[in-house]
């Protein structure tokens, strides 16, 4: 339509680190694949769960590609996010779409990065085994910073945005939501006290005394979702008070899928964390709900990514 | 009360539609198409600006009574009756 058509869709965006980020994204995802999907089935897990090693590979298989597939998804999605930060980074709204965008990119690498941690972990952990306590706590850790630095720069970003906005009474909408929180809060915190903190289930999981179970898993963990949710709440505002109905429009994609990835990833992070109590559950209705939640990441990162490309259309017409 | 300049006048209007991606789609469409400075353009130069809006703005949406809303409030403003194209909006709910 116009002659700055071109520069528009170039964005500025540094192709060099583009193409950096997308080549390690692959490289970790195909490792992760071929160690997940190459060696043989665990025989611990076999008897755990009184399968064949083809009855494993029936249930597993689907749900390490569909988890590929939700991470092509956040790729796909955290990219038109970024290409249109680019193109209106020297507005007001620019930056705080850099952030959102800088958020999802770093999500995106991460989910790749500690699933092949935790799966090269595991493989070393068969051959030696005095190395399971330390590769199990450094293995949580990560997942934590990794997700904790993402929802930060999404949450510093969304709270950019809707100071953007008119002001407007959010008290309510922020009550009930803080309120959803608390309750949320207690129960997670309820799941992670009844669960055996000194046997060797829970062991298993952590390695860490209860004191710093809770001192630096559950309190940070509580505390970046508290952030990831804020940020979805931020942005929801910022789409209610904003003016323009075509603007609001593609936000509202953009908004649903913010919060559809960020609640389905506080959902799978919850249920890793207090799964000692969700190891009593059969085999089928835990890979049912890992493939609810992973179906849903990817569903909210296609919304993401409808959501930037009609926003990127109004810079570019 | 009559708005600000011409400029100010079409982006008011537009806001209700682009929000705060009204004047970057302004400015795009008077210095590509009327090759001026935004903030210079004058009442002989509305219809052909109304025109690439409108034209652009079809881009953005399927939603032909948006498109034409936003073109009738645009001429309101060329005919000089500006509070009017700022008003109308209310009176088309």
């Amino acid at each position: 339509m116009s002659s700055q058509n071109h520069r528009a869709k170039s964005g500025g965006w540094d192709s060099y680190f583009k193409w950096v980020y997308v080549a390690a994204f692959i490289a970790l995802s195909a490792t992760y694949l071929g160690l997940t999907l190459i060696p043989a089935p665990d025989k611990a897990v076999l008897t755990q769960h009184h399968i064949t090693a083809s009855d494993y590979r029936w249930l597993v298989y689907p749900a390490v590609i569909l988890l590929a597939v939700s991470w092509i998804f956040g790729l796909v999605g955290s990219f038109r996010m970024k290409a249109y930060s680019n193109i209106i980074r020297k507005s007001s709204d620019g930056s705080a779409f850099n952030y959102i965008s800088a958020g999802f990119l770093l999500y995106t690498f991460v989910q790749p990065l500690s699933s092949l941690t935790a799966n090269v972990f595991g493989h070393i952990e068969k051959h030696v085994t005095g190395a399971v306590p330390t590769l199990t706590i450094i293995n949580n850790y990560i997942a934590i910073v990794g997700m904790g630095i993402a929802f930060v720069l999404i949450s510093v970003g969304a709270e950019r945005l809707s100071r953007l906005a008119k002001a407007g009474n959010e008290s309510l909408m922020e009550h009930l939501w803080v309120g959803a929180f608390i309750i949320f809060s207690s129960i997670y915190s309820y799941f992670i006290v009844i669960q055996p903190l000194h046997t060797p289930l829970a062991r298993r999981v952590y390695f860490l005394p209860p004191w710093l179970l809770i001192s630096t898993i559950a309190i940070p963990y509580l505390y970046i979702w508290y952030r990831g949710l804020n940020a979805a709440f931020r942005i929801f505002w910022y789409r209610r008070n904003i003016q323009g109905r075509l603007y609001r429009s593609a936000l509202s994609y953009l908004a649903g899928g913010t919060t559809v990835v960020i609640a389905s990833s506080i959902a799978t992070r919850t249920i890793t964390t207090i799964s000692a109590g969700l190891n009593r559950l059969s085999l089928t209705p835990l890979l049912f709900i890992v493939y609810g939640l992973i179906l849903l990441i990817a569903i909210g990162f296609v919304l993401i990514a409808i959501g930037a490309n009609k926003l990127r259309r109004i810079e570019e017409v | 009360m009559p708005a600000g300049s011409l400029k100010d006048q079409i982006l008011e209007i537009s806001q209700d539609y682009l929000g705060p991606a009204a004047e970057r789609f302004i400015d795009r469409q008077i210095s590509t198409h009327l090759k001026k400075s935004p903030d210079k353009i004058t009442r002989s130069d509305l219809k052909v600006l109304i025109d690439w809006l409108k034209l652009s703005f079809t881009l953005l949406t399927d939603d032909g009574r948006i498109v034409s809303e936003y073109a009738k409030r645009l001429q309101l403003v060329a005919q000089g009756k500006s509070q009017e194209a700022l008003d109308k909006k209310w009176n088309d709910g």
